[in-house]
């Protein structure tokens, strides 16, 4: 394998020459476990400042300080697409309901017309005990029960 | 100005600051804490701050220092830190190697060193931070890295 990049860059760092990434580069190189013969005498000195670099504070950390100067530490929240559009399924919902109501507000007021075909007068007819023939009277006996005396009386 | 983004967002970079003055961990974050409520204690002071990173430096800097002073003359601490073996970092011997070599370098060169190496500071933010050109902090930089070289040589 060549070396010759890394030998490079080891000058460069030392002559105070390169940049941040490059010294990144350097790092992970002697972070790893096979260097080769010539190289280990920087090994020690790569390798400490990889392992401090790398050091970092956690989430906990944020909290504790946070609490202690008094801030909620609030999570930044995700909205989905669903949630996004949640305000627009609110409203389809909303119209939705004022179309059905409306739908059985007409229907009620509209029942009483003439217009309507009504089943029970048509029955009423039938039955009115004034204009029925002997046969609708028994009839009417056998389906209203006690009524039926009133009406044979 | 807001506490998470322009002071909670340097804890990183004070971390690793107080890690290589104190050389513990425990020791490092409660620095790290204080820096933090110093900071927000402080809140009045912040519209005037031009750099905040370098601020907080200096603040945690010499917060670390004092808690190495007292781990040094405190004999209860020492006792402790020599059988709080856990709460120092597996790399204790890296850390007391890169402060044997950096200690070898006068202050300015010490100082940007740390700066570069161990905060890992641009040239630009070095030279805002110590109020010089990022001229001044290549030269520097050269001295120290080269004495550092030096050392790694004459060891070897």
């Amino acid at each position: 394998m060549d070396y010759k990049y890394i030998e490079q860059l080891i000058d460069r760092y030392f002559e105070g020459e390169t940049t941040l990434e490059e010294e990144h580069i350097l790092r992970e190189f002697f972070a790893q476990g096979s260097v080769p013969e010539h190289l280990r005498q920087w090994q020690q000195f790569f390798r400490s400042e990889a392992e401090l670099t790398s050091a970092h504070l956690d989430e906990q950390f944020d909290s504790r300080v946070l609490e202690l100067v008094g801030e909620k530490h609030v999570e930044a929240r995700r909205i989905t697409f669903s949630r996004r559009l949640r305000p627009l399924f609110k409203a389809a919902a909303f119209v939705a309901f004022a179309i059905v109501i409306g739908t059985a507000v007409e229907h009620a007021t509209s029942s009483g017309t003439p217009t309507e075909p009504q089943g029970d007068m048509i029955v009423q007819d039938e039955l009115d005990p004034d204009e029925a023939t002997p046969l609708d009277i028994r009839s009417a006996e056998v389906v209203e029960g006690v009524d039926s005396t009133k009406v044979i009386n | 100005m807001d506490f998470r983004k322009d002071i909670l967002v340097h804890r990183d970079r004070l971390y690793r600051l107080a890690l290589s003055i104190t050389m513990h961990t425990g020791e490092a974050e409660d620095v790290v804490q204080e820096t933090m409520i110093r900071a927000w204690e402080r809140r009045a002071e912040w519209p005037m701050i031009k750099n905040m990173g370098g601020w907080l430096a200096l603040i945690c800097r010499n917060l670390a220092l004092d808690s190495r002073k007292r781990q040094a003359h405190t004999a209860f601490a020492m006792m402790e830190a020599a059988t709080d073996e856990a709460g120092r970092i597996e790399a204790r011997d890296t850390l007391e190697y890169i402060n044997r070599l950096s200690a070898a370098l006068p202050p300015p060169q010490d100082e940007i060193f740390r700066l570069r190496d161990i905060e890992g500071l641009s040239y630009h933010d070095i030279a805002q931070q110590l109020d010089i050109s990022e001229d001044q902090v290549r030269v520097y930089l050269h001295r120290a890295r080269t004495k550092i070289r030096e050392q790694i040589v004459n060891k070897t």
